[in-house]
């Protein structure tokens, strides 16, 4: 099981759970960005044979809770089209 | 070697032999534990010299995950004795050496010398190359140096060159970048910085902005890149003047910028226009982590140049005391030039002096309205941010600038609270701690001037309180008969 975190500007609500939206994911081991389309939730139980999901607020502050998150389809990296 | 060093592995040998810099032979983990070591390091006792309860400058040889020969350093001009190590200062007074340092800046932005353009062979940052598909930033231990740091910041003790389209004019500055993923980093790039000034101009063409990043020269460059000297100034040339000798320089591979050439790894790319990633937010020299996470431009890597065994220096900003005390020196020295081109002979100090808050600022010959128009020059002239401050105090020239104490007697005893405090509506910089989310967005916050200058219209001898102290209250000859029978008292 991974660990991955992301970043929320103000509102926990940015990120809704339950359906599938893109958002950008960095791992935990070497914190490389990349952007993915993922389902989400508050409750990792809810979402069987998901990942983990840390969630920090816009200057780095960790939400207590672990949430759960399952990448649908990897979009790329951000760079992957630009070098 | 002497000084001037060319090399920041001499100085680091050299350090190393009279005790100011420590080897960690020990695995270290670039993921938090080498950032917490050099924030530690800054807190008990940067500075100081080492024998006066400072620390060292540390070298991590053996990092986790990399092979042999890979490693990373911090803390390098963290210390006063290191300070006057690296500019060749012979003074035995090391605090007197804050003062008298300030006057190097000066001297090498009146008396420029050119780089010296030496050929890639000779250039050990040209020892290694990746070009193309082969660049991967994560060969390199670039560290997580503060938890929920918005990613893993490689460039913080490092200079990025910039070239300004309509001129010769290369700026050589300090601007901190995140990698993002192992051909791209994003960077916080402010407007009202020269990088920001010469950036606006390529996105104004709808063209990419050539940068190049080195990491890990000789620290008289990064001091000076740390510094802001005026716009349209080369800090290569400045380096040169303080150094009185050129800094040797090499060509980039894929453009045609300079970077110095004994530095440990070059990264080379584009700045693509209106091209935005996430970045930040990360633990700044203000002490606090008050920036938030922002879309900022994006730096695409074409080329990777590196030293063999290369060294990755870091810079761990936080609370004061930080490894700022060598940028204190120059910044208050370039502020003193300002003042003084403007007709404003004074003095200049910063406190927390390895760290950033307040400039002080002692006035030999107040005017009208001085304090007014002493902040209204340096800002003008260098930029708030450049000033690494948020308040300013200005004072008589009896204050002791370099005295904390000293300077908070005067705020307590000589600020009016209703004359004597000044609001500005300023350009603030997105690290502005006080200032709410919205007005670091929009760049705008108040700062406050602290007047402590006696009223011009006071009486010198009848209005202004003589001060009571030793020098100042007691007559010449009974001063000199206490010092001269000093020991004799017993005392």
């Amino acid at each position: 099981m991974a660990i991955y975190e992301t970043f929320i500007l103000e509102d926990p609500g940015e990120i809704p759970e339950g359906k599938e939206c893109t958002l950008e994911i960095r791992d935990t081991e070497t914190y490389e960005t990349r952007v993915v389309k993922a389902v989400i939730d508050k409750s990792s139980k809810k979402l069987p044979g998901a990942d983990l999901l840390r969630v920090r607020w816009q200057r780095g502050m960790l939400l207590p809770e672990l949430w759960g998150i399952k990448i649908v389809e990897e979009i790329g990296s951000v760079g992957e089209n630009l070098a | 070697m002497p000084y001037p060093y060319d090399d920041n592995r001499v100085f680091m040998e050299e350090c190393e032999k009279e005790g100011m810099l420590v080897t960690v032979k020990k695995e270290v983990d670039w993921n938090l534990e080498a950032g917490a070591i050099a924030r530690r390091l800054a807190e008990v006792g940067v500075g100081r010299a080492v024998g006066e309860g400072g620390t060292p400058a540390v070298l991590f040889d053996k990092i986790k995950g990399f092979p042999k020969g890979v490693r990373m350093a911090a803390q390098m001009v963290g210390g006063i004795d290191r300070i006057v190590k690296l500019f060749g200062y012979k003074g035995k007074d090391l605090n007197k050496a804050k003062s008298d340092l300030q006057q190097v800046i000066r001297d090498g932005l009146n008396n420029p010398i050119k780089p010296l353009r030496l050929d890639p062979k000779d250039a050990p940052c040209k020892q290694n190359k990746m070009i193309g598909d082969e660049v991967n930033l994560y060969k390199f231990p670039a560290p997580m140096i503060h938890d929920g740091d918005g990613g893993r910041y490689m460039v913080t003790w490092a200079i990025t060159a910039t070239k300004d389209p309509d001129s010769d004019w290369v700026n050589w500055g300090t601007y901190r970048a995140m990698l993002i993923d192992k051909k791209t980093m994003s960077g916080l790039i402010v407007p009202g910085q020269h990088i920001g000034k010469i950036y606006r101009k390529y996105e104004e063409r709808n063209e990419p902005m050539p940068f190049a990043t080195a990491i890990g020269f000789d620290p008289i460059t990064f001091l000076v890149g740390a510094t802001a000297i005026p716009y349209g100034v080369s800090e290569a040339g400045v380096i040169g003047g303080i150094r009185k000798k050129p800094v040797p320089v090499v060509k980039c591979e894929t453009n045609d910028l300079e970077v110095p050439a004994y530095s440990e790894i070059v990264i080379e790319g584009i700045v693509p226009p209106r091209l935005r990633a996430w970045e930040g937010p990360f633990g700044e020299y203000t002490g606090y982590r008050a920036s938030p996470r922002d879309p900022r431009p994006l730096y695409v890597v074409k080329a990777i140049t590196y030293r063999s065994d290369p060294v990755l220096t870091f810079n761990c900003t936080g609370v004061p005391v930080d490894e700022t005390l060598g940028n204190a020196i120059l910044s208050c020295g370039m502020a003193a030039e300002t003042l003084e081109r403007a007709g404003i002979p004074a003095r200049v100090w910063r406190l927390p002096e390895a760290g950033a808050c307040m400039l002080v600022i002692a006035v030999k010959r107040p005017t009208p309205n001085i304090a007014t128009m002493i902040k209204n020059t340096l800002t003008s002239q260098m930029g708030l941010m450049a000033l690494y401050t948020f308040k300013f105090l200005i004072v008589n020239d009896d204050v002791d600038i370099y005295d904390a104490n000293k300077v908070l007697w005067a705020i307590g005893t000589r600020v009016h609270p209703r004359r004597g405090i000044i609001i500005s509506d300023e350009v603030c910089g997105p690290l502005t701690p006080y200032a709410s989310l919205d007005e670091r967005l929009k760049m705008n916050a108040p700062h406050v001037t602290f007047d402590a200058t006696w009223p011009l219209d006071w009486h010198p001898s009848i209005a202004v309180p003589p001060v009571s102290s030793f020098k100042a209250i007691y007559p010449e000859e009974i001063q000199n008969k206490v010092l001269n029978n000093w020991k004799e008292y017993g005392l």
